[in-house]
């Protein structure tokens, strides 16, 4: 086993004890998957099917049919490009109750390159009518998200960095709300608006602003399809300037998702996002500089375009 | 379960069947008229005599299942289902635009179609899916799959075919339509298995083999496979012909999509049928 336990391995056991209808599938990658501990605990409900993807989102969907909650594993990228089309035909439009758990996403996981690390997940899965999509921000967000998909009928995307996440980093109660409005402040210039995994350099760099006195709304978004778009343009109609900050590609991501929003209602709309390229292998924190998505980085960003500097 | 019908029982449905087949795609104007007809010997046999309708009370998961995997077939099911007085539509609405009959099999339309298939491979491993969840619930049901001998070039079969060995599944009956064509021509010349029938054992399955058009043995060889005591899942290669019945489009690469029959052609097949019956 590698390096520490990470609350997914402990949620995932913990739901095996509690749904005695969850049925867990690996496709050959459970020691990074992190299913050990579900493994261990429900062995007859627990089924490694090899390196073969399209296969075990079939076989999802079969056992879906019977009464099951499958979970599949697989990092993202096997998931939501190889098995694309068995994710879509045989578990989502069928409506079958099949969640998909996709590891290694985004920069987080960038030290294999990109043949691992996925950067066009959200954009795939989101393309799915019905498919529920989400990414939590924090160990909490992990726990709750993973709850919620499964206890609510139908296919799910749950999109987990492969070590998991930061401490608790919003209120618990705040976790599953979908959008959750962290701070929203009078007089504030800029709606920050985080997705997923980029809540902490977000809220970082909220903290670089606070000393520069740059009032900000800030927004998490951990439930990205079906979106609640309501508090952002809440948000938005006082501030008149919309940031989002994302882990995926700038296509078919969570920045066209407010984008199509913001732009219907004219609201000005600006989008940090990974760079329009196949990412070079590289560490967390190397990487977050390299695409300008540190803390440092975002609040640059935020900071001369909330005073009106135009920015390239 | 209907009444098990004689062999003499069968080759009359089946005769009922072709025509059904032929008589829609002709209404249709269109539809993948070759790889129905090389498996309508094996739907009547299946569905006649081994196949249970039922599911016990309150658990809608149960029952036996079918999955047309090679889903460009679903004119064929759609004919057997109204056969059997289980269609929720008339056959005239195939093809319309619309409509529920589409030329895949599309679940969340019909009642009688277990998976949406069409995407080649897919529905394997759904089969495999339902039969593993059958064994979880120690359910005595079945899970029949229906592959076509082109559909093998996909990966995605072979996944399912060893993930099912290895599994342990025995409560999975696959039946290959070994028409030897695809939608390009003859198979072995396009992506051939060079024995499939000892490739599937080799992963573990039980097979047999036999003529896809003849009821008598199709019937025998269901019941063995079925009544087996393997721990394995079960493989059943039928040797058929593609756009068997009609003479001259069988095992030729335009029978996959072809125009429909003229009244004259239509004729022919009827009375060449007819006599194939006596």
């Amino acid at each position: 086993m590698n390096s520490a336990r990470t609350e997914y391995e402990v949620c995932l056991r913990d739901l095996g004890e509690s749904h005695p209808s969850v049925v867990v599938l690996d496709a050959g990658l459970a020691t990074s998957m992190r299913t050990n501990l579900f493994a261990e605990a429900f062995p007859e409900r627990y089924f490694n099917l090899g390196i073969a993807e399209q296969n075990a989102a079939g076989v999802a969907s079969g056992l879906a049919r019977r009464g099951y909650i499958p979970l599949v594993h697989s990092f993202s990228n096997f998931l939501a490009r190889r098995a694309h089309d068995q994710i879509a035909l045989s578990a989502t439009w069928p409506r079958c109750n099949v969640k998909f758990i996709g590891g290694s996403c985004g920069l987080f996981d960038g030290r294999n390159g990109p043949s691992h690390c996925a950067t066009d997940d959200l954009a795939a899965m989101s393309a799915l009518p019905g498919m529920t999509v989400v990414e939590p921000g924090d160990r909490n967000q992990t726990q709750q998200l993973l709850r919620k998909i499964v206890e609510e009928p139908g296919p799910a995307y749950l999109r987990l960095r492969r070590h998991g996440c930061p401490e608790n980093l919003v209120p618990e109660t705040a976790a599953v709300g979908g959008t959750v409005c962290i701070q929203r402040s009078r007089g504030a210039s800029c709606t920050l608006v985080a997705c997923g995994s980029m809540l902490q350099e977000v809220l970082k760099a909220a903290q670089i602003l606070e000393k520069e006195h740059l009032e900000l709304d800030l927004i998490h978004v951990s439930i990205l399809r079906p979106l609640d778009v309501a508090p952002i343009l809440a948000s938005a109609a006082d501030t008149g300037l919309v940031i989002t900050i994302e882990n995926h590609w700038p296509t078919g991501g969570f920045g066209d998702a407010i984008g199509r929003e913001t732009g219907q209602l004219g609201i000005k709309h600006l989008r940090l996002n990974l760079p329009d390229q196949f990412l070079p292998a590289g560490d967390p924190e190397w990487l977050l500089n390299y695409c300008g998505l540190n803390a440092e980085s975002i609040a640059r960003f935020t900071a001369s375009c909330a005073c009106g500097v135009v920015h390239v | 379960m209907i009444a098990k019908l004689p062999t003499a029982s069968l080759r009359k449905v089946s005769r009922d069947l072709r025509l059904s087949i032929i008589e829609t795609h002709r209404l249709a104007r269109g539809g993948h008229l070759g790889s129905s007809l090389s498996i309508v010997e094996s739907l009547v046999v299946l569905f006649q005599n081994h196949f249970s309708w039922q599911e016990p009370e309150g658990q809608q998961w149960s029952g036996d299942r079918f999955v047309l995997s090679k889903g460009h077939a679903a004119l064929a099911l759609y004919c057997m289902l109204a056969l059997q007085g289980r269609l929720n539509r008339e056959l005239k609405a195939f093809g319309e635009n619309g409509s529920c009959l589409e030329p895949h099999p599309n679940e969340t339309l019909v009642p009688g179609v277990h998976a949406s298939t069409g995407s080649l491979g897919q529905g394997f491993s759904i089969g495999v899916g339902m039969a593993l969840g059958s064994q979880l619930r120690g359910a005595k049901d079945r899970v029949f799959v229906m592959l076509g001998d082109g559909e093998l070039n996909e990966g995605q079969t072979w996944e399912a075919a060893r993930s099912a060995a290895t599994l342990h599944l025995r409560n999975l009956i696959v039946i290959l339509d070994d028409n030897r064509m695809q939608q390009d021509g003859p198979t072995p010349d396009i992506m051939p298995v060079a024995d499939a029938l000892t490739s599937w054992q080799a992963m573990g399955w039980q097979c047999l083999e036999a003529d896809g058009h003849d009821c008598s043995v199709l019937d025998a060889g269901l019941h063995e496979l079925i009544h087996s005591t393997a721990a394995a899942p079960r493989m059943l290669l039928a040797h058929t012909t593609k756009a068997k019945g009609i003479e001259f489009l069988e095992g030729r690469t335009e029978s996959h999509f072809p125009p429909p029959l003229s009244i004259e052609d239509m004729a022919l097949v009827r009375y060449s049928l007819d006599l194939s019956l006596r």
